[in-house]
């Protein structure tokens, strides 16, 4: 067979026909905390997501990120229905962003359960601490190795080990 | 058969489904080149992972008289399965034919002869990842011995498994002469141009054949 299968078959790496609908079953969950998104917001989230996974070099089939984000993120006492869109869109933005500053050395559910435990806790609720502060530590410290790589203040918990002894 | 037979024998709609068959099938591909940890990868990954997928299907549908009929009717992560399957099983061939070129091999102090057949395979052999990069030589560039006749259009263990059956034959050719002849070959060769034989870039049957065609009387 001599055909060149790649010249036939050229794949959109980042669609995903079913996400939209995918997203907007989320809703069912979320409307509980009083948050919900409209088949614009979805579809805008869809395009953040093509957006930033070409603007970091990705490539993702689906849009479960988005949906794991939806579910993390949820129960935050800092989301509101006003900003909820807008919060999602800047979480999709960190999510690969921080895949790329790691790279890949943490799986998509730790990475996302500790961008939710910092955003809640350390940063306040703030993106901006988010991304600038915790991400960029967080990479830093996979980069060199360090085992407790999720611990934002080290130095903290060794002063306190120091006033025990 | 050329792309214009296959786009010719799949209608547009066949086409979109299959790419959306292959494209569900790469994100399955993704999760498992990730240990199911990441569900997105660097774009160079993903195109790999795709021609790596690829690769194996057309080695299975290469195999089969009508492909053009079996890619409209069976379902294209099963052709994906059976195309792995076939392309490990051609790995371990070439393992077969190896152990075979080596039992065979000339007895020359020819480097670049010994080099391939020793030191290229044995890494080969290590790296060559069937899954995930079906489709790549690792260190191609370092398979130096050139053949007399040689399938350049084939990639990974296909060019492998073609590459060792055609060494073999060459060995059999070349044991019809003996080892002090063959040196000799080679060291009237390397005279020739100004050059230790021991390092040429050289296919020792083809010079062979040039000897026989210069000892045939002329018209």
């Amino acid at each position: 067979m001599n055909t060149d299968l790649t010249s036939v078959f050229s794949l959109d790496f980042y669609s995903d026909p079913n996400a939209v609908n995918r997203i907007l079953s989320c809703n069912d969950e979320t409307s509980y905390y009083g948050l919900s998104l409209t088949p614009q917001d979805a579809a805008a989230l869809m395009k953040t997501r093509e957006e930033e996974l070409r603007f970091n070099g990705r490539v993702e089939v689906g849009s479960e990120t988005i949906i794991k984000l939806i579910e993390a993120f949820c129960d935050s006492s800092y989301i509101t229905q006003n900003d909820y869109a807008e919060t999602l869109q800047q979480l999709i933005e960190i999510f690969y962003g921080a895949k790329t500053e790691t790279e890949d050395r943490i799986s998509d559910d730790e990475l996302i359960a500790f961008l939710r435990n910092s955003f809640e806790t350390r940063c306040g609720g703030s993106l901006e601490a988010l991304y600038e502060r915790d991400v960029q530590k967080l990479a830093e410290n996979l980069r060199s190795g360090v085992k407790d790589y999720t611990n934002m203040n080290p130095d903290e918990e060794e002063t306190e080990e120091e006033y025990d002894e | 058969m050329n792309n214009h037979t296959l786009e010719t024998s799949l209608q547009a709609e066949e086409i979109a489904a299959l790419q959306s068959r292959l494209l569900e099938l790469l994100g399955e591909e993704i999760l498992y080149y990730t240990g199911g940890k990441s569900s997105s990868v660097p774009a160079e990954t993903a195109q790999s992972l795709f021609e790596s997928m690829l690769y194996c299907i057309k080695a299975y549908l290469g195999t089969l008289p009508d492909p053009y009929a079996t890619l409209k009717t069976i379902d294209v992560q099963q052709l994906f399965v059976q195309g792995l399957y076939l392309v490990r099983q051609y790995e371990e061939e070439s393992r077969q034919l190896w152990e075979e070129a080596k039992k065979t091999r000339v007895d020359t102090d020819l480097m670049v002869y010994n080099h391939t057949l020793d030191d290229y395979f044995r890494e080969f052999f290590k790296s060559y990842d069937p899954r995930f990069q079906a489709h790549i030589t690792p260190g191609m560039g370092f398979l130096d011995y050139p053949l007399y006749r040689d399938d350049t259009d084939a990639t990974g263990i296909l060019y492998i498994r073609s590459y060792l059956n055609e060494l073999i034959k060459e060995n059999k050719f070349c044991a019809q002469y003996g080892k002090n002849h063959i040196r000799a070959l080679l060291f009237t060769h390397g005279t020739k141009h100004h050059l230790d034989y021991r390092i040429m870039l050289v296919n020792i049957m083809e010079l062979l054949l040039e000897e026989e065609k210069q000892k045939r009387p002329k018209p």
